[in-house]
């Protein structure tokens, strides 16, 4: 039947049924379909078809629906906004460790966690700019070790490490060096710990860096081991070393760099165990600073225990944040 | 423009965040239908929403006032989700189950059917709907649907009134066309 229609008059019936003739085009096509039976059926057959269409992609989402949505809206705002901030002020950081990261030695790490340079430079800092380290006379080394040149000439890249002793552990490295150097030591020596802290960052073996992580159990806590092994949580590719890292980390006192990586490492490690580690870090002490990535963990993390956590720090956080705000008003 | 928007564009635009989130509430109803409608899958759809979302908040800065706000949020959901499709290609090519899709959204249902009818009657609409090319298909939605101006879906799309509406012809002859089609076969 529409064969017996002009395209030109198709054309008319379609913006007719979908309202979008002008009135003269609209008067004038409606005087034509009182006289046009074919044309009567062909507009019969267009608003059935949007009929049709209608029963399928009409569709009304309801507010509590569109409530769950603006919700996720929100923390995800949140977080790109802390991301703002943060990115500026670590901005003006990078640039003046620019030419320092530019000396650092070749590291099998990618590197993506713009925190982890920060980290890195400090550290390095100690062998480069700082007086140069000597080994200790309780120290068994062959010959004399100028650990500042094994260090920048990469020569610890090729490490073996060893435990031996009972009950007194101490450390072998054969290092590869013009010729063979065996250093040895207790945990709490000095040029054994940074030995380790250099192994856990720059070690292409994955199988070193992990008995390095491994053996900085047995060092007491300190300031410099809490920045290597944060730096080691952000950068490591080996989940391994990771989730080492990060249990050793639980039984530090989280401060803001703390605090930081671990909202990173929830919001983009692959590996649930070191969410699971970082949330366990952030749970100590939650301030209100966390929030947003708690918000976005609990609706968005893979994992089912991970987000019920998250909900369950959110929602004691905010209990806390509500009474300390009545005890003030009061 | 109504003054409420305004006001609202102008506060966020100075940072309010607050009063971007009433700017989403008062437009996301529709944003998410239309990000239903062009991604005909809820999770696809949820995921446009918010990178709708946060385009519109990046970019708000850049807002100045020359057309309606709700073009401006549409023209966005049309981009992103052109280049989403470009991009992960995953957009089905078989139609979800509708039951599965029903809750949280609410289908119209035309009570006079039932339901064993009206699932027949979706699975044919969704299989033509399927055969009209991209544009022609969005200029349907948004018109149909959306119930937008031509002269908004033009601006919308950066096409002119005239190839909206050649669209839309072409597009509204081929969903007859299919659904004839599937009459005579019942």
């Amino acid at each position: 039947m529409p064969d017996k229609i002009s395209r030109q008059l198709q054309k008319q019936a379609s913006l007719y049924v979908l309202e979008s003739l002008t009135a003269g085009e609209k008067s004038k096509f409606e005087a034509e379909l009182k006289a046009n039976a074919s044309l009567n059926q062909y507009v019969q057959e267009l608003r059935e078809t949007l009929e049709a269409t209608q029963l399928l992609t009409a569709v009304k989402p309801t507010e509590e629906y569109l409530a769950g949505q603006r919700n996720l809206l929100r923390g995800r705002i949140e977080q790109f906004e802390w991301q703002r901030k943060h990115k500026f002020s670590m901005e003006s950081v990078l640039l003046s460790l620019e030419s320092l990261k530019d000396t650092l030695f070749q590291s099998h790490q990618p590197v993506w966690a713009v925190i982890t340079y920060v980290v890195i430079a400090f550290f390095a800092g100690r062998f480069i700019l700082g007086p140069e380290p000597t080994i200790p006379d309780n120290l068994r080394s062959t010959p004399q070790i100028d650990i500042r040149k094994l260090i920048s000439s990469g020569a610890l890249s090729s490490a073996e490490i060893n435990v031996t002793g009972n009950g007194h552990p101490a450390v072998n490295f054969a290092l590869e060096t013009n010729q063979s150097v065996n250093v040895s030591g207790g945990f709490q020596d000095e040029t054994i710990r940074q030995l380790l802290f250099y192994l856990l960052l720059y070690d292409r073996n994955p199988g070193n860096r992990l008995k390095a992580v491994k053996l900085l159990e047995n060092v007491t806590p300190i300031d410099e081991a809490k920045m290597v092994l944060t730096s080691s949580l952000l950068s490591d590719p080996n989940p391994g070393v990771r989730l080492r890292a990060v249990k050793l980390l639980e039984q530090y006192e989280p401060d803001n760099l703390l605090l930081d990586a671990c909202q990173k490492v929830l919001l983009e490690d692959n590996n649930e165990a070191v969410r699971m580690g970082a949330l366990n870090i952030l749970a100590k002490q939650p301030t209100e600073k966390v929030i947003p990535t708690l918000q976005i963990v609990s609706l968005m993390d893979e994992n089912d225990y991970i987000r019920d956590q998250a909900t369950e720090i959110l929602a004691n956080l905010k209990d806390k944040i509500s009474a300390e705000s009545i005890e003030v008003k009061q | 423009m109504n003054e409420e928007i305004r006001q609202l564009i102008l506060q966020a635009q100075d940072g309010d965040t607050d009063a971007f989130h009433k700017l989403v509430a008062m437009h996301d109803h529709r944003i998410m239908a239309l990000a239903y409608q062009l991604t005909k899958n809820k999770q696809d759809a949820e995921d446009l929403y918010q990178e709708v979302f946060m385009k519109a908040y990046k970019k708000l800065h850049q807002f100045q006032f020359r057309s309606e706000f709700y073009t401006w949020l549409y023209r966005i959901t049309v981009n992103t989700a052109f280049n989403l499709k470009r991009k992960l290609s995953r957009f089905p090519t078989h139609e979800p189950d509708p039951a599965e899709n029903r809750d949280p959204m609410d289908w119209i249902i035309s009570e006079d059917t039932t339901d064993d009818e009206r699932m027949e009657i979706i699975k044919a609409v969704r299989k033509s709907m399927e055969i009209l090319p991209q544009q022609q298909r969005t200029v349907f939605i948004l018109k149909h649907l959306q119930s937008l101006k031509i002269k908004d879906i033009a601006s919308i799309l950066n096409i002119s009134e005239g190839t909206v509406k050649k669209y839309l012809f072409r597009a509204m002859e081929k969903l007859r066309m299919s659904l004839k089609e599937y009459q005579y076969a019942r």
